[in-house]
C-alpha cells in the first residue's frame, strides 16, 4: 500500500523523524516498507502490509498507530479536523432491507441532498494524487479520502437515478438474480449470478456489494442528492466473489482482509463532515443515519502473564515496560495479582490479536526484536538418525562424480506423462515429468554444443530426482553419456555398463538399468536401496566437497571461437611449458586450452622434436569476438613460440 | 606393432582386454620412419588409476615410437550440483545441532499444504501462495493407497507439510529439517523459479523460545557462509507460528558497508519464521499449554545464489554444465 509522509504527520504534533528513518521504524517494528521515493516536498512509502496488520494498516490512521506506538508519540484520531455536521430533515427516508447479516453484518446509510458536486479543494486533491489517485469531484473524492484515511470503503448513489418511491427510498443488499447484470463505474458489463451479493434499489443492481458501484447512480455534476453507503461485508464471500468476477479492487481488499464493522459508523460521520465542508449548499440538508447493525460485536479481552510473554519471547521485559508497551498500542488493560497478570482489551479494528500469542507479538514487536539476545538450545542425547535416501544419493552422486559424471537437474514440468497441472504456466508444461531420461537427453543435446568451451570430449551426467508415474511419486536415477565426435574411446553403452559393474560391486547391489535409447538408461533409486542396510552416519559421504569454497564466475551470453595451434619443441620442453606460454599472450580472452595430439618425430638430422597441439577456445563477456581480433592473439602467441631457440609453429 | 596389455595395466588400470582391444583399433598409419599411437583409456577409468600417471607419459618402444597420451585426470573427474553442495551443507550443520533430516512428498493435499497449517480456504493469506493445483485427486502413497475425499491434490508450495506429517507420527521433543524440491505458480525471471528448493526447520520441546530460535538460526548462518554474520529479526506473518518473523542476516559479502549483494541495504533477507502456532499443534493432537517450539524455512537455491554468487536462479534447472562444471 502506498503511505505518504506528510499525510501521516498530519495525525501528529510533534515532527516526525525524516522519511528513511521512519521508514526504517516501520520495517523494524510493524511492517515490510519496500521501496521509499520522494514526491515533491513528500514521501511515498511503500508498505507490504499482510494480512494480519491488513485489518488496520490499510489506511493511514492504522499506520500512524503503529507510528505512535513505536516512537511513543501521542497522535490525533484524524489527519483533518471536523466539525459534527448539522442534521436535519430530509424529504427522502432511507429503508435498508438485508437479507443476510452474516454477509453484511453492518449497513449505515445516509441521505443527503441540495448539495454541490464540483472540484476538490486543492489540499484533497494533493492528498489523493500524493498515493496515486485520481481526482474526480467533491463527493467521490471524499469517500476515497475516508477509505485512505481510516480504511473503510464507502460508496455514494444519486438518489435522483434510483427507481420507485422517492419519499421512502429502498436499499436492498441481496442476492443477485440469475440474469442480472450490471455496467460497473469503469465501464465493464458483468453479468451477476446467485452467489453475487448486489446492493439494489427496487429494481436495479446499483453496486456489487463491498466490490465496486454500477455506473446506473453514478455521482455526477449535476448531482444534488445523495445516498452515503458505509457497510460491512464479510470476508469470505467478498474475496470469492472478487476472484470469481476477477475483479480486484481498494474496497474489495480490505473487505476480504477483514475490516471492523464498529467503523462504519466513524466513517460515516467522517464522511459527513468532510460533505458538510466542502460541497455545502445554501439548501443542503443532512439526513440522519440508517444504521442497520443487528449483531454488535464484543471486544476481545486478552488475559495474559508476565510470564508467559518471557516465555515465549526469551526476554525479561518486567511489569513496567509491559504497562508501557501496551499503552503505546492504546490497548487498555487491568492489571491483576501484584501486577503480574493482565486483562488486555483489543481495539476493535485490532482483528489479528484474537489470543494469547498474538497479544506477545504486538509486545514483542513493540519492545524490539533487536533486543532479543540469543540463547543456547540444549544438545540432544538422541542420536541422530540417518536419512538412508539422502545417504544412498550422495554415495551414489559420489560414485558418478569419480567416475566422471557431473550432475544436473532438470525441469518437473514437461509436455506428457501422467500428473496434469489444472493451471500450468505454459502449454508445453502442463505435465509432471514421468521419467528421468527426457531431461537428460535435452541436457546432452545442449552442452555437446559447448564441448569444446567446456574442454569435454565426452558429456557425461547424471540427475536423481521425483518422477510422476503408475499413480505415484518415486525418486529415480538417470545417467546419460555423449560422444563428441573427435572421441576416440567406447561407445556410450558399454561405458555404462563397464562403469556399472563397479558401481553394483560399489554399493552391493545389482544395477538393472532401463536403456531407453543410445547412451541414456535410468533406475527406480527407491528400489535400488531397498534391501541396503541405514548407516549410522553420513560420515562416509561427501567428504570433499565440505571444506571446497567455490565462486561462480558469469556464463558468457556471446559465442565462443575455436583456435588450434601446434608446436615442435626440443625434447626435454613439456607440455606445462607450452601451456604457460600460451596462457601468458593470450589473454583474458582465451577460457579454455587443450592438449589433443602429442607425438615425437625423428627428423633426418638424427634430433627427435616433440609436437604438442592445443586447442584454444576463446570468449567475451562482452561481445562476439572477430575473426580480427582472435588472429592478432595468435599471432603474438605464434611470434613468443618461434623466438624459443628450437620451437616451431606447425 | 604389439604392445602387451600388462604394461599398460599396470599403469593405468582398469581392464586389459577392452585396453587392448581400444589399442589395436586406434593403431593409426606410418610416417615414413615412425608410427604413433595414440588411445584413450584413461577414460574408462580415472578415478581408480588416478594419481600414478602424469599428463603425457611417453614410451619408447625400440625404434617406433609409441605415444601414450594422457589426459590431464582432474577433468575427467565430474561435478556436483551446486544446489546439491548447498543442501549437503545445511544438513552438516543441522546434524551437529541435533536436527533430523525428513522427507516428504512433493504431491500434497490441501490439508497438509495449508489447511493443518493453520491458513484456511478463502483466506487472504492463501495469496502469500502461489500454487500449481492438479487435475485428478489421487495418488499412491509411498506405504498405502491413499484417497483423498473432497481434498484437492497440489504440487507443494513449501516443505512445511512435512512439519505437520511429521508430528502426527512422532513424540515431541523434536528437531527435523527438510529439503526439498518445491512449486510456486509463478513468472520466472532471475530471482523467481517455478520449481526450487526450500529447507525447513522444526524445533518442539517443552521450554523453547523466541531467543532460541535466534541462536539456532544465527549459528547456522555462521557455518553455512563461514563467516560472522549479524542477525536481524523483522515482524512478519505466517499464519502458521505467531509471533511471525522474517530474518535477514548482515551482508557476509560488503560487511554491512552496502553493496550489490544487499542491495545497498547492509542485510539480506534469507528466512522466514516463528514460534509454531498453538492452531498448529492442536491440529496434529499436542497440547499447545505443554509444548512449544519454533519453525523456519527458506530457499536453498537463494543461498547457494549467495553463497557462490550465482546470477540467475534459472540456471540451476537447464542442466548447464558451464554452470555445474564450476563446481
Amino acid at each position: 500500500m502506498k503511505i505518504s509522509y506528510n499525510w501521516l504527520q498530519n495525525f501528529f504534533e510533534q515532527k516526525l523523524p525524516d522519511a528513511e528513518k521512519l521508514a526504517d521504524l516501520l520495517t523494524m517494528h510493524s511492517f515490510e516498507i519496500e521501496s521509499l521515493e520522494g514526491n515533491g516536498s513528500d514521501y511515498i512509502f511503500d508498505a507490504k502490509i499482510l494480512p494480519n496488520m491488513a485489518h488496520h494498516c490499510l489506511s493511514h490512521r492504522g499506520v500512524a498507530s503503529e507510528v505512535s506506538a513505536i516512537l511513543e508519540i501521542p497522535m490525533k484520531t484524524a489527519s483533518i479536523s471536523s466539525k459534527v455536521a448539522q442534521i436535519g430533515k430530509t424529504s427522502s427516508e432511507l429503508e435498508i432491507d438485508v437479507s443476510n447479516y452474516n454477509i453484511c453484518r453492518r449497513y449505515v446509510g445516509r441521505i443527503i441532498e441540495n448539495l454541490e458536486v464540483k472540484q476538490s479543494p486543492r489540499w484533497l486533491k494533493e492528498r489523493l494524487e500524493s498515493i496515486g489517485q485520481k481526482s474526480i469531484n467533491n463527493i467521490v473524492d471524499a469517500a476515497n479520502f475516508v477509505m485512505f484515511e481510516i480504511g473503510q470503503p464507502m460508496h455514494i448513489f444519486d438518489l435522483d437515478k434510483l427507481n420507485g418511491n422517492k419519499e421512502v427510498i429502498k436499499i436492498s443488499v441481496k442476492n443477485a438474480s440469475g440474469g442480472d447484470s450490471i455496467t460497473t463505474l469503469d465501464g465493464k458489463d458483468v453479468v451477476l449470478d446467485e452467489d453475487t451479493f448486489i446492493i439494489s434499489d427496487e429494481k436495479n443492481p446499483l453496486a456489487i456489494a463491498g466490490i465496486k458501484g454500477g455506473n446506473f447512480a453514478e455521482i455526477g455534476n449535476a448531482t444534488k442528492n445523495i445516498i452515503i453507503e458505509s457497510a460491512n461485508f464479510a470476508p469470505t464471500l467478498i474475496r470469492k466473489t472478487s476472484r470469481r468476477l476477477n475483479t480486484l479492487t481498494d474496497s474489495s481488499k480490505r473487505f476480504e482482509n477483514e475490516i471492523s464493522p464498529e467503523k462504519a459508523l466513524e466513517a460515516m460521520e467522517m464522511m459527513t463532515s468532510l460533505v458538510a465542508e466542502i460541497a455545502c449548499g445554501e439548501n443542503t440538508i443532512i439526513g440522519d443515519i440508517s444504521d442497520f447493525y443487528p449483531k454488535k460485536i464484543t471486544q476481545n479481552k486478552i488475559e495474559i502473564s508476565l510470564k508467559e510473554i518471557n516465555n515465549l519471547l526469551g526476554t525479561n521485559i518486567d511489569k513496567a515496560e509491559t504497562e508501557k508497551i501496551l499503552k503505546r498500542l492504546n490497548f487498555y488493560f487491568g492489571a491483576e495479582n501484584s501486577g503480574e497478570n493482565f486483562t488486555v482489551a483489543i481495539p476493535f479494528d485490532r482483528l489479528d490479536v484474537k489470543i494469547k500469542e498474538d497479544l506477545i507479538e504486538e509486545i514483542g514487536r513493540i519492545y524490539g526484536y533487536k533486543k532479543i539476545h540469543e540463547q543456547k538450545i540444549s544438545s540432544v542425547a538422541k542420536q541422530i538418525s540417518t536419512n538412508k535416501s539422502f545417504y544412498y544419493k550422495n554415495k551414489v552422486r559420489d560414485f558418478l562424480v569419480k567416475n566422471g559424471f557431473s550432475e544436473v537437474y532438470t525441469y518437473s514440468f514437461t509436455d506428457k506423462g501422467e500428473v496434469e497441472m489444472e493451471n500450468p504456466i505454459a502449454s508445453d508444461k502442463n505435465f509432471l515429468r514421468a521419467n528421468l531420461k527426457d531431461g537428460i537427453k535435452k541436457s546432452l543435446d545442449f552442452n555437446l554444443h559447448y564441448a569444446d568451451l567446456l574442454g569435454l570430449e565426452q558429456i557425461k551426467i547424471f540427475e536423481i530426482g521425483k518422477i510422476f508415474k503408475d499413480g505415484k511419486e518415486t525418486d529415480y536415477l538417470a545417467v546419460g553419456i555423449k560422444n563428441s565426435p573427435s572421441f576416440k574411446g567406447g561407445k556410450e553403452e558399454d561405458e555404462i555398463k563397464i562403469i556399472s559393474n563397479t558401481f553394483s560391486k560399489d554399493l552391493g547391489v545389482e544395477i538393472k538399468w532401463e536403456f531407453s535409447e543410445k547412451g541414456i538408461a535410468e533406475i527406480d533409486f527407491e528400489k535400488l536401496i531397498e534391501n541396503l542396510p541405514t548407516p549410522e552416519s553420513y560420515k562416509d559421504t561427501y567428504a570433499k566437497d565440505r571444506s571446497e569454497k567455490s565462486k561462480y564466475k558469469k556464463i558468457s551470453p556471446y559465442p565462443f571461437v575455436l583456435r588450434d595451434i601446434a608446436v615442435f619443441v626440443p625434447q626435454g620442453v613439456e607440455e606445462k611449458d607450452v601451456a604457460s606460454i600460451i596462457g601468458k599472450e593470450a589473454g583474458e580472452l582465451l577460457v579454455n586450452k587443450k592438449l589433443f595430439d602429442v607425438f615425437v618425430k625423428k627428423f633426418t638430422d638424427g634430433t627427435s622434436k616433440t609436437s604438442f597441439a592445443f586447442r584454444l577456445v576463446f570468449q567475451s563477456q562482452e561481445k562476439t569476438l572477430s575473426d580480427e581480433e582472435i588472429n592478432k592473439i595468435m599471432e603474438k602467441v605464434s611470434k613468443l613460440m618461434n623466438t624459443n631457440d628450437g620451437w616451431q609453429v606447425r | 606393432m604389439r604392445i602387451s596389455p600388462s604394461l599398460c595395466h599396470s599403469r593405468a588400470g582398469g581392464n586389459p582386454d577392452s585396453l587392448w582391444l581400444n589399442m589395436d583399433s586406434r593403431l593409426r598409419g606410418n610416417d615414413r620412419n615412425f608410427c604413433f599411437l595414440k588411445f584413450s583409456f584413461f577414460s574408462y577409468n580415472p578415478a581408480s588409476s588416478a594419481g600414478e600417471l602424469q599428463p603425457s607419459v611417453l614410451i619408447e618402444l625400440s625404434s617406433i615410437f609409441c605415444i601414450i597420451c594422457v589426459m590431464n585426470n582432474k577433468e575427467k573427474l565430474g561435478h556436483i550440483h551446486p544446489l546439491t553442495k548447498v543442501i549437503r551443507k545445511i544438513n552438516d550443520v543441522f546434524s551437529e545441532m541435533g536436527f533430523n533430516l525428513i522427507d516428504g512428498p512433493e504431491i500434497e493435499t490441501e490439508h497438509y499444504n495449508f489447511d493443518a497449517l493453520n491458513i484456511p480456504k478463502d483466506h487472504p493469506a492463501r495469496d502469500m501462495w502461489d500454487t500449481f493445483w492438479l487435475r485428478q485427486n489421487e495418488i499412491k502413497d509411498k506405504k498405502s493407497e491413499i484417497k483423498i475425499k473432497g481434498n484437492k491434490l497440489l504440487l507443494r508450495t513449501h516443505t512445511s507439510p512435512v512439519q505437520i506429517r511429521y508430528m502426527e507420527n512422532n513424540k515431541p521433543p523434536l528437531r527435523i529439517i527438510s529439503i526439498g524440491k518445491t512449486f510456486r505458480y509463478e513468472a520466472t525471471d532471475a530471482t523467481h523459479e517455478a520449481q526450487f528448493h526450500q529447507v525447513e526447520g522444526l524445533l518442539i520441546d517443552k521450554d523453547i523460545t523466541l531467543a532460541n530460535l535466534k541462536y539456532v538460526i544465527k549459528e547456522f548462518f555462521e557455518k553455512f557462509f563461514e563467516e560472522k554474520i549479524e542477525l536481524r529479526l523483522r515482524p512478519s506473518y505466517f499464519p502458521f507460528v505467531e509471533p511471525g518473523v522474517e530474518i535477514d542476516i548482515s551482508c557476509f559479502k560488503c560487511g554491512g558497508e552496502k553493496c550489490s549483494v544487499c542491495k545497498n541495504s547492509g542485510w539480506i533477507e534469507v528466512m522466514g519464521a516463528g514460534m509454531v502456532h498453538p492452531e498448529v499443534l492442536k491440529n496434529v493432537g499436542l497440547d499447545p499449554k505443554e509444548w512449544k517450539g519454533f519453525a523456519f524455512g527458506g530457499g536453498a537455491d537463494r543461498l547457494a545464489m549467495l553463497k557462490y554468487g550465482i546470477d540467475d536462479i534459472r540456471l540451476f534447472y537447464t542442466g548447464d554444465l558451464r554452470l555445474i562444471n564450476q563446481f
